[in-house]
């Protein structure tokens, strides 16, 4: 706070103002509200969230005792556990605790079981995370490619980019459920009865029931429906980069791939990043995609948590599998801005 | 040209004063005289897809009482339902005055609602006609906080054309009978040119429906119901083990490989289409599937079907999930007098008897099974007049506010099952940890009951 009054004082003294201190009062005065709005619904919720993940408190119990818990929470969210299975026993034989089995390898001749204190939450970060990289990394491309192409002058360029914007404007819980539809599992499905008629398959799929095909298909739900918004924004940074730059490197004979990699990356990188954290933000906490087309099969990290709230009653729980998911949305925006030298394009 | 500048810019800045004089004149014009003591009951409705029936019922409320009635449209599906229910009684709203609620929740529901025993006494409401069990049911530490409004069982619904063409003269007696005959009948029709055709449609979503279906299954078997009463916790038995895998075995062979993505509705869809032998569902799809109420349903299977009871196991008879609809006064009602009077007509013999025939539902007043009107529009619902007292519970009275949690943890790893993620033995074991550590010290791991292996009550007779 203070900080930003001496800016504002600094810019003030600078620009010659007469009342400067009174300008700046003025000024407080008149972000005074904002302040407010900001610490009601965006500071205070944050905290009570951090503060209700160190405890046991439930939802919807007025009246109840909570109990300060420390990271118990999160220990449970967290804990894996490598057990050897002996031959001749059960996995619920062996394993310890408060520990349920989440999947099990080969290790030579060893048989070893993966326990974890939960995990449907591990299920939940994995499916996140590979719905997140699937999703993004095919948005990223095809939204280039997309926006290059309504970047080329062409009758009806305009009416092309509004038209283009139709998937990203229907709400995703309308989208999802036409998808349902579209995702049926025998001919009354769209998808089965297009593929059926081109004679690309014999048998209908059940996409939203095959393990190995659920991921795939609410991820192209998503590359439907954001892959326009990421267009978008490329579209933006791509008109700032000079058309003079291209003439320079065709005259000095730059192929139209080099002219890519030298000029339109590099220049776009900021616009990238900037699209990648969007993305890789909504991306993470995905919620409606996962509980309209999924339900409770496949958890997302915010489905589950939800589910923790809602059908568990967990609160402080819930509140925990919260914090995990802003903590995992802050590590991937570090791990962005170090890998795209962020910091350094703006000391340049 | 200034003055006439002048006009125009005096006569937009009058104008928009006089735009708003002039709508706030017109709506209390057009406003209705308010009454002080003028007020709407809401009816909160759960998982009713034809509310048209409902609504005619309110309005003759209206006519009959003068008091106004509408309904509260909530969502579809039931688990969803719930947690908008216990959101909204979180918050002490008083925006729904009559609850409409699962079989499963007079427990957890139960701080929320309004002890109708007083209402009963003073209204000199007859009860004995009701099913005796769902009666106990509702009663919370001798607080009565719901009345039945209906009872649904699961049924077998089977298609009598296609069991005559390909020659069989009854509906599958025992699981193995169906599987057998969904094949038959399934190879047949897809030879026929049918290749969406599917022998046995279910419900094998990760949702409640699957308890149902799935305690079914087991119950038949002798496996007992997941909880028993007396606090054991008998789901990890070889019998329970038997019949998950004989359900396994269906996905992909007579059930459709997305079978584990369908709800009552999804199964209802492709049956109505003409796409399966069999189903398994509630009540509700047999007026949709003759064509709906008023004749408008989209159907390819009218007067072509029929409904028995679900096959037996190996205990040697079948069962059928108890479910139903309860009806409770909400403790937050502004109007709970009012609100009562609407309850007690509308769970009601002739109110009742209107929705047997309108909407398919199993009255729970024994008496309107005899009903002549009834048993004419549906003749197949005075053999089913003994579901109420002979279905199988689900473990809701005995877990109590866990119960949400018990059915997750069972219909998720009957779900890992079905859909090949595990095999039915590690899912027994592992569902037996979690139960235990969500259910606590007082209950014990165990057998199921020997009574249910040779003595399983059938759901209908």
């Amino acid at each position: 706070m203070t900080t930003f009054a001496a800016a504002l004082r600094d810019t003030a003294r600078r620009e010659r103002f007469a009342h400067s201190t009174r300008q700046v009062r003025l000024a407080f005065l008149l972000l005074l509200p904002t302040f407010v709005v900001l610490a009601l619904v965006a500071v205070y919720p944050l905290l009570r969230t951090f503060s209700a993940s160190l405890t046991d408190e439930q939802f919807a119990q007025p009246g109840q005792t909570v109990n300060y818990i420390g990271l118990s929470n999160y220990q449970k969210l967290l804990s894996v556990q490598f057990i050897e299975l002996p031959a001749d026993k059960r996995p619920a034989q062996v394993l310890p605790t408060g520990y349920y089995l989440f999947s099990r390898f080969q290790f030579g001749e060893k048989t070893i079981l993966v326990a974890a204190a939960d995990p449907d939450f591990i299920h939940s970060l994995l499916n996140t995370i590979a719905f997140a990289m699937l999703s993004v990394g095919a948005e990223m491309i095809l939204g280039l490619g997309l926006a290059m192409l309504v970047n080329v002058h062409f009758r009806g360029q305009g009416m092309m980019r509004a038209i283009m914007l139709i998937p990203w404007v229907i709400p995703t819980v309308v989208s999802a459920q036409l998808w349902k539809w579209i995702l049926f599992d025998n001919r009354a499905g769209l998808l089965n009865d297009v593929l059926f008629r081109f004679g690309l398959i014999t048998q209908s799929y059940a996409w939203r029931a095959d393990p190995r095909l659920q991921i795939i298909s609410i991820a192209l739900v998503d590359i439907w429906k954001t892959t326009p918004y990421v267009a978008l924004i490329l579209l933006a940074g791509l008109q700032m980069i000079p058309r003079d730059l291209y003439e320079a490197a065709a005259v000095d004979g730059a192929t139209v791939w080099e002219r890519f990699t030298n000029i339109t990356l590099p220049s776009l990188r900021p616009i990238i990043l900037l699209a990648l954290i969007f993305r890789t933000l909504d991306a993470l906490r995905a919620f409606d995609i996962f509980a309209v087309l999924l339900g409770h099969d496949v958890l997302s990290l915010a489905t589950y948590d939800q589910e923790k709230l809602i059908n568990d009653h967990t609160y402080g729980y819930a509140a925990a599998v919260g914090v995990v998911i802003f903590i995992l949305i802050f590590v991937f925006t570090v791990l962005y801005m170090t890998v795209f030298h962020v910091d350094q394009e703006v000391r340049e | 040209m200034m003055t006439s500048k002048k006009t125009i810019r005096a006569f937009k800045v009058c104008c928009i004063p006089i735009f708003v004089l002039c709508s706030v004149l017109l709506n209390v014009l057009q406003a209705q005289p308010v009454r002080a003591d003028s007020f709407t009951l809401k009816l909160w409705l759960g998982d009713v897809t034809n509310k048209q029936p409902i609504k005619d019922l309110l309005t003759q409320f209206t006519k009959d009482t003068g008091i106004q009635a509408d309904v509260t449209v909530a969502a579809q599906n039931t688990t969803d339902n719930l947690s908008q229910l216990e959101q909204l009684l979180a918050t002490q709203s008083s925006d729904v005055d009559v609850i409409m609620y699962d079989v499963i929740n007079p427990g957890l529901l139960a701080p929320h609602l309004v002890d109708l025993n007083p209402v009963i006494k003073a209204a000199n409401f007859d009860t004995t006609a009701f099913f005796s069990r769902l009666f106990q049911n509702n009663t919370v530490n001798g607080k009565l906080v719901g009345l039945p409004w209906f009872v649904d069982a699961g049924l077998l619904y089977y298609r009598t054309d296609l069991l005559k063409k390909y020659g069989f003269s009854a509906p599958p007696k025992t699981w193995d009978e169906l599987t057998q005959m969904a094949q038959v009948i399934q190879d047949g029709e897809r030879k026929t040119g049918n290749p969406d055709f599917w022998g046995y449609v279910w419900q094998g979503d990760a949702y409640e429906g699957l308890t149902c279906d799935a305690l079914e299954w087991q119950y038949s078997d002798g496996g007992g119901s997941i909880v028993e009463t007396n606090r054991i916790i008998s789901v990890n038995n070889p019998q329970t083990q038997a019949a998950l895998e004989r359900a396994a075995k269906w996905v992909g062979t007579i059930s459709p490989p997305g079978v584990t993505t369908y709800q009552e509705d999804d199964a209802r869809k492709v049956w109505q289409a003409g796409n399966a032998a069999f189903m398994r569902n509630w009540p509700y799809a047999y007026v949709l599937g003759q064509g709906g109420p008023d004749g408008t349903q989209e159907t390819k299977i009218k007067g072509l079907f029929d409904v028995t009871t679900l096959p037996s196991g190996a205990s040697g008879s079948g069962a059928a999930a108890l479910s139903g609809w309860q009806l409770g006064v909400s403790a937050y009602s502004k109007h709970p007098q009012e609100a009562a009077q609407l309850l007690l007509y509308l769970v009601g013999p002739m109110t009742q008897k209107s929705n047997a025939i309108n909407l398919d539902w199993l009255p729970s007043d024994k008496s309107v099974y005899q009903d002549k009107e009834v048993a004419q529009v549906h003749p197949f619902m005075p053999k089913l007049a003994g579901a109420g007292d002979q279905a199988v519970p689900r473990p809701s009275t005995v877990t109590g506010a866990k119960y949400t949690e018990v059915s997750t943890a069972y219909y998720s790893a009957v779900h890992d099952v079905l859909s090949g993620k595990t095999d039915a033995r590690s899912a027994l074991d592992d569902l037996e940890v979690k139960l235990q550590n969500i259910l606590g010290s007082n209950f014990t791991i165990g057998e199921p009951p020997v009574e249910s292996t040779q003595n399983a009550t059938p759901a209908t007779s």
